[in-house]
Parts: C-alpha cells; structure tokens; sequence
C-alpha cells in the first residue's frame, strides 16, 4: 500500500521528529499561550488523568464518607443539586445509603491499578515476541503470527467470561486475563516496525561492525519502535479501564465489596426509574479517564507522525 | 487471485478454528470435575460415578480431547446440560436475534459513520471536523453498557419512546442496535477521515489535479476508493469486537442472542453449550475475515499475486 512506501522511507526521521518535539519545547520556548492554544485538548486530558491519578493516591484523605459505610436512614438521596439533596453526600447515595462520590474516588483506583499493570504486562509480552517474530523469522515468525491471529480471532468478551468463571474474579485475574487479550496489537505492531528497520542501512552497519543480535535489537531497533507502542500503549490504558468496568458490570470483574465503577453501574441499575444518579456518575467517571486517556494518546500519535503534524 | 491463496486462507481459517476450540476444551476442563458441578451436594458417590461415564467425562484427558476433535468435525457438541437438548440447536435458536442486532447496529455505524467521515476529511478543521472530532471522541470513550444504560435512562424511563428489554419487535431494536453500534460509528468516522486525508495528500491526487480534474471527481473517483481497503479490513477485525459487545448489549437489554445465552452457560458452567457458542462466534468472525481479505484484491489490483 501506498502509505506502507511512505512510512517505511520516512521511518528514521519519525525517531528524530519524535523526540524534538518534546525537546524542543527548550529550544523553542513557547509561550504558555502558544502551549495552551495548541495542545489545549492533551492538556486537558493530561490534567484530568493527573487530578484522578492524585484522588485514586489520596483516596483516605479525600473521601468524605468510607466507600463501604452504609446508612440505610439516607438510601438513594439525590445529588446536593437536587432540591432534596443534602451537602452531607455532594453525589447522592446509592441503595444502601453509600455515599457515591467516596466510592467513585476509591473506584478510581481500582480503574487505574488494572488499566496500568494490564497495559504493562501486555505491552512488555507483545513487544518482546513482536521483536523477536520480526527480527529473526522463519518458523518462530510463523508460530507467534498464527497465535496472533488466534488471540485477535477469538472474541475477548467469551475468552475473559470463560477464563475468570473458570478461575475466578479478582484483581489479578483480570489484569491477567486482559494481558492476554491485548498483547497481540503490540506483536503486529512491532514486527512490522521491525521488518523494515531490519533492511535499513543503520542496522546493516551495526551487524557488519560485528554487534550482537541481542544488542541490535534492544539498543538499536526496540528505539526506533518505541513510538508507536507508547501511542499504542497510551489507548490501550483507555481500553483496558473500559473491559475492566464492563467485566464487573456483568458481575465477573472486582468482588461486590471493593468499590469499582463497572460494579457500581451493575448495581444501580435496578435503581434507574427512581434514582438516575446511580446509572450517570460512574459511567461518567468512565468516560472522563477514557476520554483522557484517548485525548493524550491522539496528541501523542500526531506528535510522533511527522506526515500529519507538518500536514 | 490464485486458487492456492484461496486454499491457503481456508487451511488458516479452519487451523484457526481447531486451536480456538482446543483452548476452551483447556480452559473448561482445567475448572475441574463438570459432573460435581450438576448434581446436589449430597449425591452418593454411585450415582456421581454412573453420571461422569455416561457423560464420558471418566476416560481420560486425551481420549476426551481425541473424541473432542471428533465431534466437532462432525459438528456435534453434545447435549446442552441446562436446556437438555443439542447444543448447536440452542445457539442456533438464539442465532437470528444476535443476527439482526449486529446487522442492524452494522447498518447504522456505516449510514453514520461513513457521511461524517468524508465530510470531515473535505471539510478539515471546519466546524463539522470539530463536531464530528467530539462525537467520534466521546463514541469511542463511553462504555457500551453505559450508552445503553442512558440510553434506556432517556428513551425508555423518562420519554418511554422504546422499550427497554426483549425483542418485542422493530422498536425494541433501535435502543440495542444503536448501543453497539455507537463504538463502531465513532471509529469509522475517524478512520474515513484519516484514510481519506492520507490519501489526499498523495502524489498520485496531485497529479490528478495537476491535470484539471475537479475537486469532486478526485475525491470520489481517485480518492475514495482506495481507502476502502482500510475500512474493509477495520470493519472486518471490527466484527469480533461486535460480537463481544453483543454479550454486554444483549445483557444490558435481556435481549434474547447468543451473547446472553453465553453469559448464562457460563454461570452454569454448561460446557457443550459454552463450546457450541464460542464456536459459533469464532467460526463468524472467521468467515467475515475471509470474505474481506477474498474481497480486498478486487479492491486494490496491487494486492493480486502472480
């Protein structure tokens, strides 16, 4: 395909431009005005993942009310807002008088511990065996690409429903089960990247001056891939925060006693017709983290394309 | 297209469908013993015993497995445990409400998603790019439960235009299709947009302005159809993606398909069933696959081998 051509010949510029952006910002000193003008959407993002980031961190300190504490004199009581809301909980409270917004904050952790870790895991798997598919072929290419395929053909929802039945809910399981969903995108992704940095002339000079595969790979290549997988990485934290509400939506993600957004939206909902709040605030604690997220990592694409910046 | 490339996908395609099995044969019989599972606590042991031979679940792993394999070539999955009848009869039950949700959730992502897309690519940086930019932003933001759960917030408890659960016939559709297809819309605004852009810029659009072509013949004669192949593709991996969507769709809204009937194997651990579905699934997202990549060198004549 046309675009694969132009991609491939620009490819070592794409590590330079990459980087100098960021850098250059020294350089070029923009103004604060210039900063904000033009990267107003990736800093909004970015302020809203840190002001969740900092929440999740300092849940026992900011929570008004513990997420478990339940009250049943104040059941399902409207948001402050409401004309028989209460400063006591600013977000209402749910069915068993638990205060939403000390569950929302305490959900956040549980949103970003699994995001994170299940990006990492996935990300370092995906990434060593792209490495490897792309850099030496042959049958080891051939094997990883079919597991790929099997991994992108085999619906996720099915695969993650039937492993943590199987396995049981929890933390860890999800993290795991969505490490095994995700890292496919992050082989694809690198052994393509691989395969043309693999007949550059930096790499030929590298291998004649007698260095070690090993070392090419890691010192060489995996930097100029780098890019991609951290845009890569950026949506795929978005995405896994989302499976992972969706999962303990439909009761097979984090236990019923540990606040967690999915669970709380699996909750409210035989609540809607008489409490609404249970079914907007968690899913719009959602949408803001994901939002976010997506925000920085389209900047973060953009900034490490040179065709679409310079376009 | 060579018959060998044809060969060669449909050999990947069914290898493909034997190692999706084999995993959930691994992952079913690693939960342990399925008859404990199915019969009241205090069974005696004789009566555990007579069940486990004659679900043929006694003889060992690899014999299980061997008359695993046999089975599913002659597409047999045994006998649901919970519904007492063929397995693949159930899913097949269930087949066409799934059916009709993708396809019209399909229907609306493509009469949305693509018009914004195009406009948004002609008309870049305009106020429909913006627009179109925060429509797809929050579409592929919002969780799919959650749309569905203000969708029936909004349509259901508070306007009660449509229903809010089961196949009670055409409007019951509009709040499910819409649901799952918001995600797919958003994405395919966006990769119109980007594909159209790409190409846009491009040496060979140059020229075909360069040589007086108006703006409208460029766009949709030399523009166009060669971002195609990239929706083609995306719509296609798109589709497994749908599939997993339907089970939290179907479940939000007690929709009668397969995704719900999977959600309710599960939970009963009814391992023919689970297997039939997953089966069903895989071998859709397969075929959808290999229709896309038979189609695609129609598309583009630089991907015609030999």
């Amino acid at each position: 395909m046309s675009h694969q051509g132009s991609k491939e010949s620009s490819g070592s510029v794409t590590l330079a431009s990459a980087v100098s952006p960021a850098m250059g910002m020294r350089g070029r000193a923009p103004s604060m005005r210039q900063l904000l003008t033009r990267h107003w959407s990736a800093l909004a993002g970015a302020a809203v993942v840190l002001v969740v980031v900092v929440s999740a961190v300092a849940a026992p300190w900011i929570a008004p009310h513990d997420p478990a504490g339940q009250n049943l004199r104040d059941q399902l009581a409207p948001p402050i807002w409401h004309a028989e809301g209460t400063t006591e909980h600013l977000l209402g409270t749910d069915q068993l008088g638990r205060d939403i917004l000390s569950r929302l904050i305490y959900g956040a952790r549980i949103s970003l511990i699994v995001g994170f870790s299940a990006v990492a895991l996935a990300g370092t798997f995906g990434v060593i065996l792209g490495l490897v598919s792309g850099y030496y072929g042959g049958v080891g290419d051939i094997l990883i690409m079919r597991l790929v395929e099997l991994q992108l053909t085999f619906p996720f929802m099915l695969l993650a429903l039937l492993v943590l039945t199987v396995f049981g809910a929890g933390l860890t399981n999800i993290v795991i089960v969505l490490a095994i969903s995700g890292w496919a995108g992050y082989s694809r992704v690198v052994r393509a990247e691989v395969m043309s940095a693999r007949e550059r002339l930096y790499v030929e000079a590298a291998r004649s001056l007698g260095m070690s595969d090993s070392r090419l790979l890691f010192r060489h290549i995996l930097p100029n891939v780098l890019s991609s997988v951290i845009v890569l990485a950026t949506f795929s934290v978005a995405a896994m925060i989302v499976q992972e509400s969706a999962l303990s939506f439909l009761g097979l993600g984090i236990p019923p006693d540990q606040p967690s957004w999915g669970g709380m939206l699996a909750d409210g909902r035989s609540f809607l017709s008489v409490a609404w709040w249970l079914g907007v605030f968690p899913g719009l604690a959602i949408l803001c983290v994901v939002l976010a997220m997506n925000l920085v990592g389209d900047w973060l694409r953009d900034l490490m394309d040179p065709r679409i910046r310079h376009g | 297209m060579s018959a060998n490339y044809i060969a060669a996908r449909c050999a990947q395609a069914i290898f493909l469908l034997w190692g999706i099995s084999t995993i959930v044969f691994v992952v079913l019989r690693l939960s342990g013993d399925p008859v404990l599972l199915l019969v009241p606590q205090d069974t005696p042991p004789e009566v555990i015993d007579s069940m486990r031979r004659s679900l043929g679940y006694d003889a060992p792993l690899p014999e299980q497995y061997v008359r695993f394999l046999g089975r599913l070539v002659r597409l047999e999955f045994g006998e649901s445990l919970s519904f007492n009848q063929p397995a693949l009869g159930v899913v097949f039950d269930r087949f066409p409400a799934t059916l009709k949700l993708a396809g019209a959730s399909i229907l609306f992502t493509l009469v949305t998603g693509i018009p914004l897309g195009i406009l948004a690519a002609i008309r870049r940086n305009s106020l429909i790019d913006r627009i179109g930019l925060v429509i797809a932003l929050l579409g592929t933001s919002a969780p799919t439960f959650w749309v569905g759960i203000l969708l029936i917030l909004l349509f259901s408890v508070r306007w009660r235009i449509f229903p809010s659960i089961g196949d009670q016939g055409l409007e019951s559709l509009v709040l499910p299709a819409v649901t799952l297809g918001i995600f797919s819309t958003a994405k395919i605004s966006r990769l119109t947009r980007s594909a159209l852009l790409e190409v846009l810029g491009s040496d060979y659009l140059r020229t075909a302005r360069a040589k007086g072509l108006r703006e409208r013949a460029v766009l949709l004669r030399h523009a166009t159809p060669n971002t195609l192949i990239a929706l083609l593709t995306v719509i296609s991996l798109e589709f497994a993606l749908l599939l997993g969507g339907a089970v939290i769709t179907e479940t939000v809204f007690a929709w009668p398909g397969m995704g719900r009937l999977a959600i309710q194997a599960i939970g009963a651990r009814d391992y023919p069933l689970v297997q039939a579905i997953v089966f069903v699934f895989a071998t859709l997202v397969l075929l959808v696959n290999l229709a896309v990549d038979l189609l695609c060198p129609s598309l583009d004549p630089r991907l015609k081998r030999g």
